[in-house]
């Protein structure tokens, strides 16, 4: 295959043109037609319809093989057990035209690796050559975040860059300074995120650089994980290279440079038709807000750290008339010494995967997306960051975070159109467990637990109840392992369980999914364990703060862990231990589960040192629902309490609904007793509620007196009301003079 | 024809969701086909209705061949219709507390089964009808160690008890199942694959409770039936177990009654999943659910044995759908994780992909897109427009272009609309893609053949096998019609098909080995940098494993009445690099023990080949260590087989009677003015030149220009290029 | 794959639909159509219509319980049990009823585990309709916050992109104008 010198050496025409100026003129393209590469007709499509549908379906079929092949090379338990590997086919501008199954959010993020390039001049020096090998990480240069891994190799023919096939997987440790694991609920600058690299050129002739294994071995706990990991995205990306030569001489040069550039644009315009044709346009207004505590934990060692946050995500999305999606984040946080910061890989990534499984729903997904689609934010604040010293370990979670709404309101214009069959909330959520220690022989070990991340509930539609277990976060192919696999490399942490806690739900008409829910009893851990989780949505708050139609919003996800338990004693007198947390709580507040000290977090829990005999509990966020509670169909009430999936207090005091339970578990509904209780609960409304106008003004006589209920809130909207429509929004709302300052 | 008393007979049956094939052959290899409708509600008729329609063929009935026959195969789709319609027996289960709702979260893998397209459909994702009432599932308290990757030491060791069991948990929750009602009772605890103790205390316990409680319940043990790492997986396959096996093999005993009243002598044997045969009292009948491809990956394997095929693949193409499986080097690939009816579980199965939509699949055209999509809806036995669907198919296309008769549709007992079929393709396909009809059809079916030469293309490549090395055997009642298309793009080394393709199932039943298969995780990490002493050391639980399933095999076979003497044993391991998660590689090795260093080596070398053989040399990872996570036995005894005779070979000419008329098809482009000739009149020896359309009653041959068929001794239609041999 | 076809819908299974009545079979056809029967929306607005008792034309629904009709020259958010909002501009949130959560015993009485929220940085605010006390809408937002004004139809685009534009169609009709009655009551509070 020799390596011969060549960089972009035609455009399209024929002519030298290189890859920063083939992408300015791309966009170009774009902006004064409104069609992807300027495409207003798609010729090669209308001339042989059939011959096209085949040339797009034999691309996709070459890159689901080379994720099917290579995923078995994987260290990685994100690669195999969760399907965190994709492989795609890329322009030479970046744009995906092809996608496997998998994360294909990172469809998003890869063109932005190919811009960095071009714009850091890196096609001049080292060059890309036949045969290079490509890699990177880093959330600067377009990846979401320093766990993601690309591989990639750029195809030649004749002598032309032509496209890239890519690999890209989530790898078990990162070498995180401080969170084993690489899924930072703490990181104040990116010096503290772990093994960061490129895009650089990783290897030659198809073959890797040894110095690069040797990066991975030295530089993170997982060596060995993360070398097999990297022969796995090679793998997969050499193989797709060799599919896509054959694809070119079969079809010859001049058909695959046009049908791959139409192909962009055909989608594109499917995106287009659907939200033309099922959706209601108009401005969509939610927020989402975030408590990020850093303060007492860093305080020593970066005293610009010492902080705590409540990250306000601000978002209008409108669907304009031209069917353009806008998600205007202005308001939102300022960027800061926090993992928050959303560089755009990020942000995208997160925007992407969401908004794939409402807006394309098929095997023909691509970057077309991307050009119906943009998230805008103030320079400065998280969703555009402009420092490069601020960790960028975890945008990707600001990115799903503020993909949450998009799909609220994706899910609800349908139903206002009439489509409710394609009508729900799309609610990826997840939960990652990061631990390490070392264990007694003196073997360091670290490991990213993604047992949560395959198994996002799907939210409610209209018509039914959100259902547990069902979306695996981006990926088609939902999986979330097997416990026993889990085990096996992170044996310190004895799965106690994996199941679902009744009630751990948002009501309404249709409930929202429950949240899975773990349980771990820590056991010889050896000289030590640290642990710490990270996923969609913090402590203390809701994970979004809208519900749909009168349901209440998204819960929040929960860990507990509990220092210095009885719990081995338990064991040996007997007694059981809980399997999560409301069994915990009950079984702490009769006194006979002791416990030394304990630690309570949403979803996201800082780095803790763990003990034998230690105990953590962990409950996944539970969609939000739609729709009013009492509205609730009492045949889908008694159907949760016989499945254990709800209480029958519960019942009770939220749908007022009054159901006896058998001894054998059994349901009936006290039909007139339910339908008093629904009065009385009306009625209730009634006496406790005030028309908005009091309640307006109540509340504006504490905003002007800067009563706020926490310093954090007024901390909160201090930072952010400097952003002007935001500003311009509170402004007018509570109508305040201009001189009026937090 | 035959006399009747001096013949012995195998009789093998496969019954499909539709049809119910016999294949019936006699100690010289004289066979013939019988079909009959599948009664679901009592699959005693079908059974002897297809055996009757096949005995009828040599001119006797079917107490005539069951009181002659040694073996009676019966296999079918008991187990797939006990789980689609939830008819199972009332299951209770014991789990490890915690894990109640494992059955019912089913690791989120709500898309198992479903078309590419409809798993991006997230909204089509749900979950499988449960196999068990969430009442009846009782957690006891309880934790074993499964052991880990890391050096011996680390940490606990596999099968160490972290957590004693709380023996009151079983007996209250025996009770109360037993209050409940259930008839069966399964456990299934972490790890127990790993120490087996507290599922076999458990059982203790429970057997006293049922005794006491004056009941008859059978116990299923996870540890028994399915030793194997991966909770979810064998709480399902301890669940199909006790939720279908036992029904189904009280029907498969209805059907046995039957046969025996009929005048045969023996047990009746079924089909189980990995290709083996076993009688129908065998303990783990979850082991017989099978796929539809199974038997013709069988039948394959017959094949490729008498012709001498190393790589074969075996493509079964019906009107629902396309599915392929190969066999390397003589070897035919295992599943270790199947996926059957929405469940995935935790045994072996022979290995088939789904590589397309089958003949009765719906064409949609989306205009403004202008993109043409199959499916995912499918006309079934309803064939398409042409006959009493309402949207346009691929068989309408088959039809309007030539290769299907309208009037030889299953031999012509069901007449199809050609000019309907036209009419609406125009409409329907056409004219939305500004296309002439015959053309677009032509076009459509480019795609759907293109998509198989991919799928068959990346079943090879995913093996690491180059398609040159292989033969391809097509069948099923669209395997000889769609041929030609396949044939087109691929570079394969030879492709035929049989005169019986439509009955390749049956056939392949037929010729299955008797053997039985066990299997028992461990956990052994060859790590390089461990002396050979301690590498012998760590490998000696491998030894001792085999020595446990041969033990297994003896007793269990003794039971169906085979000595030991009989009993012949093959070994093999799975394994994967230290360092690797969730996958693990299966190579079979050349004798089942651990005694030196050398033995060691073996075992490690038969890793690398089966790895290198998959994967490029750029993926080996040596350095890292071996990690064996299990080793497996096949125990096989002596079974007669079906004999192929080969015929002598005739002139290349078949004879007058064989051709039946002339037909158009189309092909290039243009129309074609073809001879279209009776296949079940073709004898070995003749060759039949394209243009032509060779018909049978269950299927047609096309032969475009160009191409050639020929029938070898063995009566095997080989599909050849004019400038081949 | 079963044996099925797809034959678009109804107004009869639309119906269905709306009231949660239809069967699954039926909406995995639907999920499953290639191309989605083009006069949905207004079937849909046909099926509404029926189920109200009252007779303004439903323009478009925006929730479980709320629409924007016409009424004479207005276009207001009206509730199916007759009670009216006013101009769909002004955030109906301002017309209704609201009970705000602040406390851990109102958070008990509707998060039933012990992931709730901490009543310091959230309060979880409820919006009634003032005639039937139908819950239209819930916020959990720190106090302070804005009401979020959760959707603005574009109507006019809407009825563009049906193909039948609205004889009515105004640009001011896009028009967020909160602020206008907001406006007005701070004038009112400070005379």
């Amino acid at each position: 295959m020799g390596s011969k010198q060549t960089t972009l050496r035609k455009s399209l025409k024929g002519e030298n043109i290189g890859l920063k100026a083939r992408i300015d003129h791309a966009d170009q393209q774009y902006k004064d037609t409104g069609h992807i590469f300027g495409l207003k007709y798609l010729e090669v499509l209308e001339e042989d319809p059939i011959k096209f549908d085949k040339f797009q379906t034999r691309l996709i079929a070459a890159v689901s093989a080379a994720r099917e092949t290579s995923k078995h090379v994987s260290g990685s338990p994100a690669g195999v057990g969760m399907g965190e590997l994709l492989h795609l086919l890329a322009l030479p501008e970046g744009e995906v035209v092809a996608s496997s199954f998998g994360l294909t959010g990172h469809v998003m993020s890869f063109p932005l690796i190919v811009r960095h390039m071009a714009e850091t001049g890196l096609e001049e020096n080292p060059g890309f050559r036949d045969g290079d090998i490509w890699g990177t990480n880093d959330p600067l240069a377009g990846g979401p975040h320093q766990s993601d891994c690309y591989t990639y190799v750029p195809i030649f023919y004749d002598g032309e860059l032509i496209a890239w096939a890519a690999g890209v997987n989530h790898i078990a440790d990162t070498g995180h300074s401080i969170c084993p694991g690489g899924v930072p609920a703490h990181s104040p600058t990116t010096y503290c995120d772990g093994f960061t690299y490129g895009p650089m050129k990783i290897g030659e002739d198809l073959i890797e650089y040894k110095w690069f294994e040797r990066m991975w071995m030295r530089r993170t706990r997982t060596g060995t994980l993360n070398v097999l990991d990297e022969k796995m995205r090679l793998t997969g990306a050499i193989m797709l290279r060799g599919r896509v030569m054959e694809l070119v001489n079969e079809f010859g040069l001049e058909y695959f440079k046009r049908a791959t550039r139409e192909i962009l644009e055909r989608e594109r315009r499917a995106i287009e038709r659907r939200v033309r044709t099922q959706m209601v346009p108009g401005e969509f207004r939610q927020s989402l807000f975030r408590p990020i505590r850093q303060k007492g934990m860093m305080g020593h060692l970066y005293r610009e750290a010492d902080k705590d946050w409540i990250v306000h995500m601000n978002e209008t999305i409108t669907i304009e008339p031209s069917s353009f999606i806008n998600i205007d984040c202005d308001g939102s946080t300022t960027q800061d010494y926090f993992w928050a910061n959303g560089h755009r890989g990020g942000i995208l990534l997160g925007m992407g995967w969401h908004t794939m499984a409402v807006l394309v729903q098929s095997p023909l997904v691509n970057t077309s997306l991307l050009r119906m689609l943009d998230v805008k934010g103030p320079p400065g604040s998280i969703i555009n960051p402009t420092r490069t010293d601020v960790s960028t370990c975890a945008p990707n979670v600001v990115g799903t975070m503020l993909s949450l709404l998009p799909n609220h309101v994706f899910g609800w214009s349908y139903f206002m159109r009439g489509f409710l069959e394609e009508s729900y909330l799309c609610e990826y959520v997840y939960s990652v467990i990061g631990s390490g220690g070392v264990l007694k022989n003196g073997i360091p070990w670290g490991m990213t637990d993604f047992g949560y991340v395959g198994s996002s509930p799907r939210g409610p539609s209209p018509w039914r109840d959100g259902e547990a277990a069902m979306v695996g976060s981006g990926n088609p192919e939902a999986d979330f392992g097997e416990a026993e696999e889990w085990e096996f490399v992170e044996p310190p942490l004895t799965s106690l369980s994996r199941k679902l806690i009744p009630d751990m739900c948002s009501h309404g008409k249709h409930r929202g999914s429950i949240g899975t829910s773990a349980a771990h009893l820590i056991s010889d851990p050896g000289q030590f364990l640290t642990m710490n989780t990270m996923g969609i949505s913090g402590t203390d708050m809701l994970g979004c703060s809208v519900g749909v139609c009168g349901g209440y919003p998204m819960l929040n996800g929960y860990v507990l862990y509990l220092h210095d338990t009885n719990a081995f004693e338990l064991l040996e007198q007997g007694e059981t231990l809980p399997t999560d947390f409301v069994e915990a709580w009950r079984m702490i507040d009769s006194g006979k589960l002791k416990v030394g000290s304990m630690e309570v977090y949403g979803n996201e829990s800082p780095v803790t040192q763990l003990k034998h005999g230690d105990l953590v509990f962990q409950g996944l966020q539970a969609s939000s629902a739609w729709g009013e509670p009492l509205d609730r169909e009492f045949d889908l009430i008694k159907s949760d309490i016989e499945r254990g999936w709800m209480t029958p207090e519960t019942a009770r005091k939220v749908y007022g609904a009054v159901v006896e339970v058998a001894a054998n578990g059994a349901c009936k509904v006290d039909a007139d007793a339910s339908a008093k209780a629904r009065l009385e609960l009306r009625n209730r409304r009634k006496t406790r509620a005030v028309p908005a106008k009091e309640f307006w003004a109540r509340e504006r006589a504490k905003v002007v007196a800067k009563d706020f209920s926490h310093v954090d809130v007024a901390n909160m909207y201090q930072d952010t009301l400097r952003y002007e429509k935001w500003h311009r929004e509170f402004y007018e709302f509570w109508q305040l003079s201009e001189d009026y300052k937090i | 024809m035959t006399t009747k008393d001096n013949k012995k007979y195998l009789v093998a049956l496969d019954a499909g969701g539709t049809m119910t094939d016999t294949f019936l052959v006699d100690e010289e290899g004289n066979f013939s086909l019988g079909k009959y409708l599948t009664n679901y509600g009592n699959e005693a008729i079908s059974y002897m209705g297809s055996v009757g329609d096949a005995a009828h063929q040599l001119g006797l009935t079917s107490g005539d061949i069951h009181s002659n026959a040694d073996t009676s195969i019966y296999t079918g789709t008991i187990m797939l219709n006990i789980l689609i319609t939830g008819d199972g027996k009332k299951a209770g289960l014991l789990v490890t507390r915690g894990q109640a709702d494992t059955p019912f979260l089913e690791r989120a893998l709500t898309w198992l089964g479903r078309p590419p397209a409809e798993k991006w459909k997230l909204q089509l994702h749900e979950h499988t009808r449960p196999m068990i009432d969430r009442l009846n599932i009782v957690e006891v308290t309880e934790r074993i160690s499964g052991g880990n990757y890391f050096p011996r030491g680390s940490h606990y060791d596999a099968g160490h008890v972290i957590i004693p069991m709380h023996e009151e948990d079983v007996r209250k929750g025996v009770e109360r199942l037993i209050d409940n009602g259930v008839e069966v009772i399964g456990i299934c605890f972490l790890c127990s694959y790993a120490n087996p103790a507290h599922e076999k205390r458990a059982a203790e316990i429970a057997r006293e409770v049922i005794k006491k409680r004056g009941k008859n319940i059978n116990l299923i043990l996870s540890s028994d039936i399915c030793p194997m790492i991966k909770e979810s997986a064998r709480m399902k396959t301890v669940l199909v177990e006790c939720f279908a096996c036992e029904g189904a093999r009280s029907r498969l005993k209805t059907v046995e009654d039957s046969a025996k009243a009929d005048g045969y002598k023996f047990d009746l044997q079924t089909l189980l999943a990995f290709g083996g045969v076993a009688n129908i009292r065998y303990p783990r009948l979850y082991e017989s659910i099978v796929s539809g491809p199974t038997g013709g990956m069988l039948g394959g394997k017959v094949m490729a044995d008498l012709k001498g095929i190393k790589n074969l693949l075996c493509a079964d193409l019906g009107g629902t759908s396309f599915e392929a499986g190969v066999i390397v080097g003589g070897q035919q690939s295992l599943n270790r994780e199947p996926n059957f009816a929405g469940h995935r579980l935790n045994m072996t199965m022979l290995a088939t992909d789904s590589i397309g939509n089958g003949t009765g699949t719906a064409i949609h055209v989306d205009p403004e897109a202008k993109r043409v999509i199959l499916g995912p809806e499918c006309a079934g036995s309803r064939v398409g427009i042409c006959f009493d669907y309402p949207e346009i198919t691929l068989s309408d296309i088959n039809v309007a272009l030539g290769y299907l008769s309208p009037d030889n549709f299953l031999g012509g007992k069901v007449k199809l609309n050609r000019e309907k079929a036209i009419h609406e393709l125009t409409e329907r396909l056409a004219k939305p893609l500004g296309m002439d009809v015959f053309e677009a059809c032509a076009g459509v079916f480019e795609l759907m053949h293109s998509g198989l030469q991919d799928h068959v293309n990346d079943t090879l490549l995913s093996r690491g096998m180059d398609p040159g090395e292989f033969t391809m055997v097509c069948y099923g009642g669209s395997g000889p019609l769609h041929m030609w298309g396949i044939e087109k793009g691929l570079k394969l080394g030879g492709m035929f098909t049989v005169p019986w393709a439509a009955a390749f199932s049956a056939f392949g039943i037929a010729a299955a080995e008797y053997y039985h298969r066990y299997e028992k995780s461990l956990t052994c990490s060859i790590l390089p940098s461990l002396s050979n002493e301690e590498k012998l050391d760590i490998c000696k639980p491998m030894a001792a494993a085999w020595r446990v399933l041969e033990e297994q095999a003896y007793k269990e076979l003794e039971q169906e009445g085979f000595s030991r003497d009989k009993v012949t044993f093959r070994y093999g391991i799975a394994a994967r690099y230290v360092g690797q998660l969730f996958s693990s590689w299966e190579a079979p090795v050349e004798f089942g023990k651990v005694d030196t260093i050398d033995d060691v080596q073996m075992i490690c070398d038969s890793f690398e080949k089966t790895y290198t053989r998959i994967y490029p040399t750029a993926s080996r990872f040596p350095e890292a260590g071996y990690l064996i996570t299990s080793v497996y036995l096949e125990a096989v005894v002596p079974k007669i087989q079906p004999k192929l005779i080969a015929h002598p070979l005739k002139g290349l000419a078949p004879v007058k009677e064989a051709k039946k008329g002339e037909r158009e098809a189309y092909w290039d482009g243009r129309w074609h003015k073809c001879d279209v000739w009776n296949m079940e009149l073709m004898q070995p020896g003749n060759r039949i030149d394209g243009p032509a359309l060779i018909e049978h009653p269950m299927t047609t041959l096309p032969v475009p220009p160009g191409r050639y068929v020929e029938m070898d001794e063995h009566m095997a239609i080989w599909f050849k290029r004019e400038n081949e041999e | 794959m079963s044996e099925q076809t797809n034959e678009g819908i109804s107004k009869n299974k639309l119906k269905l639909l709306v009231e949660g009545k239809l069967p699954l079979d039926d909406i995995h056809a639907l999920l499953r159509m290639p191309v989605k029967d083009a006069d949905r929306f207004w079937k849909y607005l046909e099926v509404l219509q029926e189920r109200v008792t009252w007779k303004e034309k439903i323009l478009v629904r925006i929730s479980e319980h709320l629409y924007v009709v016409e009424k004479g020259q207005e276009r207001i958010v009206k509730c199916d049990c007759g009670h009216e909002f006013g101009d769909y501009r002004i955030n109906w949130k301002l017309s209704s009823l609201v009970y705000a959560r602040t406390s851990t015993e109102e958070f008990d009485e509707i998060f039933t585990t012990q992931n709730k929220p901490n009543p310091e940085i959230v309060e979880v605010r409820e919006f009634y309709c003032p005639t039937c006390l139908a819950q239209l809408g819930v916020e959990a937002v720190p106090a302070g916050y804005p009401f979020l004004f959760e959707v603005l139809p574009d109507i006019d685009t809407l009825y563009e992109w049906e193909g039948k534009p609205l004889k009515s169609a105004n640009k001011d009709w896009f028009q967020n104008k909160t602020a206008t009655l907001t406006a007005k009551w701070a004038k009112e509070a400070g005379k």
